[in-house]
């Protein structure tokens, strides 16, 4: 029994720090460009495959995963400098029934052109050599990668929140979020300001296919698990906030995992009754605001 | 040194400001007085371009400037402090005097604020304070303390005497006077409070409703008293 729970907690750490992954650069451009971007999770996918292009299906070395995890990156975050100025930039002062629509439309046509380039099989990507371990620690197995993917989520975390808190740039950037009117008064360009924060938010989405591509089946639905979670997370953790989605992603992870020792017939539910209950008790989210 | 002639502000559809000309020259400073609701703010905001629409010519120390957006305005010297002051919560006093400062380092910037800061009695040990952490007026002040770091050469300063005791408003005109004679920062101020504007300014404009009703000196406004009478009295 103990062994179950201690077993739930790690894979809910797991699951919560893979779905940071996913939520940290979506929170980052809403709470920026207040553009909730529904196509976030096709670039995080777009980024897996970029990955899987470089690396192959069989084990890489660690430091190849990692430079093409990068690359995935930098590839994501230049389609996120397109996606800027092709669509960002023209929705900045519109409705949000627009954006929606807008990174919906996004959403069908990276789904779309990843169809045509990389087909519809399932690839298994096996993690880099180094991580292909398990632990037998305390009685539950670990599995070398799922520490790796923890760390990865923590390391992500503190560079953005020390980033956005104690930098000035970051300073300069959440007064651009908090009163984009006063920025540009005082000489800031928040137009470069938030086409940075699209690059960067891409960026991440790239970068967090590449981590967490080894042992999904990579398709074009990788991704739906974490999205889900995702936007939850940065709903419950304040729109915009990086620290809320951050400590909302575990507790989700958390929950999501502890359910199914709980509740096994019921897979799944316990993220939309956390979701409802969070928007019943505390609407504005655990912090509100941009972070 | 800025020149408007004929302009026509809108916000979306609703058309503010008619036909408004006015000028400030160098090192001058120049009131503009007027009713709530009588367009203020709006002749500033369109000064900066920020948040209007603007028909007919801007000239800043002599280019038509109509093209620049706020930043690359406030970046060729025009500084603004908005009515509502804008204070961000999340840095400190200093860092918010700070980021007005563009062309700098960061540690220059914030010497500099430093040093401003210091001048002024009523923020001088409050520097490491949070910006959200401040009176009223004290933001007030710090706003006025953020148009100086910029080191404009026209500062548009917006009923900057609002939620001011009597005695702090006083020292105010001083330091307002003071401070652009030394740095040589030509003055454009929308107030309300006659007594105030007089004792800063040598030029006054009254506007209302979007119109400019009176252009001239303090001694022709003084010499019509229906002016005040019509346009200014509550
Ligand atoms: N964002 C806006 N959108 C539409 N109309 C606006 C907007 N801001 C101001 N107005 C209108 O423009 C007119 C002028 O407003 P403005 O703020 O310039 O007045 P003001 O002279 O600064 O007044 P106050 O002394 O109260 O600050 C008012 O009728 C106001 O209702
Ligand atoms: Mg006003």
């Amino acid at each position: 029994m103990l062994l179950e729970w201690s077993f739930a907690i790690f894979s809910g750490l797991t699951l919560g720090m893979a779905a940071f992954l996913v939520a940290a650069g979506l929170t980052l451009v809403f709470g920026i460009l207040k553009i909730l971007n529904f196509a976030h999770g096709t670039f995080f996918m777009l980024g897996a495959y970029v990955t899987y292009s470089i690396l192959g299906t069989e084990s890489a070395s660690m430091a190849a995963f990692l430079l093409a995890t990068l690359a995935a990156g930098v590839v994501v975050g230049g389609a996120g400098w397109a996606t800027d100025l092709v669509i960002f930039r023209r929705l900045r002062d519109s409705d949000y029934h627009y954006t929606l629509i807008a990174t919906f439309a996004l959403l069908l046509l990276i789904t779309g052109l990843v169809k045509i380039i990389w087909g519809l099989d399932f690839r298994l990507v096996r993690p880099p050599e180094v991580l292909e371990t398990t632990w037998f620690i305390g009685g539950i197995f670990i599995p070398a990668y799922s520490v790796f993917v923890i760390a990865a989520g923590i390391v992500v975390f503190l560079i953005l929140d020390f980033g956005l808190q104690r930098s000035w740039i970051g300073k300069t950037v959440q007064s651009v979020a908090r009163d984009p009117w006063m920025a540009e008064v005082l000489g800031i360009n928040n137009r470069v300001v938030m086409t940075a924060a699209v690059v960067v938010s891409f960026m991440l989405a790239g970068i967090a296919g590449g981590l967490l591509l080894p042992n999904q089946s990579l398709s074009p639905a990788l991704g739906d698990v974490f999205l889900l979670l995702a936007f939850t997370a940065v709903i419950i953790g304040g729109l915009g906030n990086v620290r809320g989605a951050f400590i909302a992603s575990i507790l989700l992870g958390l929950i999501e995992s502890v359910s199914t020792v709980l509740l096994p017939d019921l897979p799944g539910i316990s993220i939309f009754v956390a979701l409802i209950v969070f928007i019943l008790v505390r609407p504005q989210g655990i912090f509100s605001g941009a972070q | 040194m800025l020149e408007l002639s004929n302009i026509d502000t809108f916000y979306g559809e609703s058309h503010i400001l008619h036909q408004v000309s006015l000028a400030v020259h160098d090192k001058q400073r120049v009131a503009v007085l007027g009713r709530n609701g009588a367009g203020k703010s709006t002749l500033l905001k369109s000064i900066m371009n920020a948040g209007t629409t603007v028909k007919g010519s801007v000239k800043w120390r002599g280019r038509d400037v109509s093209k620049l957006k706020a930043y690359q305005r406030a970046r060729d010297g025009i500084a603004l402090v908005p009515e509502d002051r804008r204070i961000y919560n999340h840095m400190t006093v200093q860092e918010n005097v700070a980021i007005a400062r563009q062309g700098v380092s960061r540690s220059v910037a914030m010497t500099e604020a430093r040093a401003i800061l210091g001048s002024i009695e009523m923020l001088s040990t409050l520097g490491e304070r949070m910006g959200g952490a401040l009176s009223g007026g004290q933001q007030q002040m710090l706003a006025v303390a953020r148009g100086l770091a910029a080191k404009p050469e026209l500062i548009l300063l917006d009923e900057p005497t609002e939620g001011l005791a009597p005695v702090i408003v006083e020292n105010m005109a001083a330091d307002i006077i003071s401070r652009c004679d030394a740095n040589q920062i030509a003055l454009l101020l929308c107030e309300q409070n006659i007594w105030f504007a007089r004792k800063c300014t040598s030029h006054v404009y009254v506007i209302d409703s979007g119109r400019i009703v009176f252009d001239g000196s303090w001694e022709q406004f003084a010499e019509k008293p229906e002016i005040a009478e019509r346009y200014l009295a509550v």
